[in-house]
């Protein structure tokens, strides 16, 4: 198959944190950044690291470990610091919408273990199943993740004992976000941690992000992005039917501690990190079509609800530089 | 009423005067307003419209150099090797602009071609629901 000539000279595929990742690496500025493929190679392995660091699925991670230990105080490497520093990042910035302690709660409604693609369900399929009445989602009146406390210096994280951790798509964006920086002297480059995006490079070109449908409807938007990140959170890719035959999926809301059924079933959010886009995608999934324009509207996004209809938000043009193309589409309706 | 009627013809001496002095009054004016009328018509043909105000006075127009830089750019195109999946299959692509072979992750300048550029972009990425 050929394909149109691109100025990435790396364009690698891998299947890793339980979703698909994709490093596209362009031209060096000189000879002293190290070629496209040694960087390709670094931050690839440096995923590898952040998955056995950060999977919950693995006993032997340091989350894992972190979250059975007994004790208040834990010392735990930079990188674990750094992951829970980025999650308690989010969760104070959504006001807790996005929490990560919700580790129980996602157990219960039947995500114990690594994500079994056997297990998915159509997302129309299940809608049509078991469709609560949509309501937005609330913060937990527990607040845990405010008891979690990270010592980047100490290298160390306080937590109150039994208070699990997992910091789910933050993590992704995460470590999209840190792989980034490893590719600082490249003229292009992008890393796409399942489906959490984040762009950069020296030359500023534009690259093209394609935002696909909920629904398995292929590509319904356009974003272009110079440098900055694009993230989308959804039910789409991880439903499932839980013991009692009924739809459940990975989006819990914190208030119910229940899979999260808001009236939209895929959010995509831009923003200058992508835990600032994963994040922004997550509350304005979370806080349902009433509130997610205004969520969404200061980097722009997308937002697609239970019935497939496809709305765009705001300029997509703030601090990562974004504009937006639309094609033409009569399920597209513009807001501010 | 006798008194009235003695006053009556007295009146008819003034019209006579008035009459008389209504021909030249009239030709005095028409003569002042064609000249007037005259001398607004030079002013306006000379440019000069006073409903215009003044005229500015004329900008001596300064002579502009201008100097013609001509800046001979040379485009340098690198000619990749195609771009695809690499480390996945374990192949071992090289970053040059020779082709064939391959032999090693090295990475060394590449050869430099000189030819019209090539219009690549970024390759495009895609988000979802992950």
């Amino acid at each position: 198959m050929t394909s149109a000539p691109t100025s990435d000279v790396v364009d690698r595929a891998l299947e890793l944190m339980g979703t698909h990742i994709r490093i596209l690496v362009g031209e060096p500025t000189g000879p002293a950044v190290g070629s496209p493929e040694d960087a390709a190679d670094r931050v690839e392995a440096f995923l590898n690291v952040y998955n056995e660091t950060m999977s919950r699925f693995r006993p032997s991670s340091e989350l894992s470990r972190l979250n059975e230990d007994e004790r208040e105080e834990i010392p735990a490497s930079p990188l674990m610091c750094s992951a829970i520093a980025a999650a308690l990042s989010a969760a104070e910035q959504s006001d807790g919408l996005v929490d990560p302690t919700l580790l129980g709660e996602l157990e219960d409604a039947g995500y114990r273990e690594h994500w079994k693609a056997e297990n998915r369900v159509e997302l129309r399929e299940a809608l049509a199943d078991y469709r609560p009445k949509p309501s937005p989602a609330g913060v937990a009146q527990a607040s845990r993740w405010r008891e979690i406390s990270v010592d980047e210096a100490a290298g160390i994280i306080r937590r109150p004992r039994g208070v699990r951790i997992d910091t789910g798509g933050t993590g992704k964006g995460h470590a999209a976000d840190l792989a980034g920086e490893l590719l600082a002297g490249f003229k292009t480059w992008a890393v796409d941690c399942g489906g959490d995006v984040r762009i950069g490079g020296t030359s500023g070109a534009e690259r093209e992000v394609q935002v696909l449908g909920a629904f398995g409807d292929g590509q319904i938007e356009t974003m272009t992005v110079r440098g900055g990140a694009v993230a989308t959170s959804g039910l789409s890719s991880r439903i499932w039917r839980n013991a009692e035959g009924k739809s459940a999926h990975h989006l819990i809301d914190p208030a119910t501690g229940q899979p999260a059924f808001t009236g939209l079933v895929a959010a995509t959010a831009a923003a200058p990190t992508a835990v600032e886009a994963e994040t922004l995608a997550k509350v304005a999934l979370l806080k349902g079509p009433a509130a997610a324009a205004s969520v969404l509207s200061r980097f722009g996004g997308i937002t697609v609800d239970e019935e497939g209809n496809v709305e765009r938000i705001g300029q997509l043009e703030a601090a990562p530089r974004v504009t937006i193309t639309m094609p033409s589409s009569k399920s597209t309706k513009g807001s501010q | 009423m006798t008194n009235q009627q003695n006053n009556q013809p007295t009146t008819r001496p003034g019209k006579a005067r008035t009459n008389a002095t209504v021909v030249p009054v009239f030709l005095a004016s028409a003569a002042i307003f064609t000249l007037l009328a005259g001398l607004l018509g030079v002013q306006v043909a000379n440019g000069q419209d006073p409903l215009l105000g003044a005229k500015k006075p004329e900008v001596v127009q300064k002579s502009l150099i201008l100097r013609k830089v001509i800046k001979t750019k040379k485009i340098v195109t690198i000619v990749e090797a195609p771009s695809g999946s690499s480390a996945a299959s374990g192949s071992s692509p090289t970053y040059a602009s020779s082709g064939g072979g391959g032999g090693g992750t090295s990475y060394s300048a590449p050869a430099q071609t000189y030819s019209a550029p090539v219009q690549s972009a970024p390759a495009p990425v895609q988000t979802a629901a992950s």
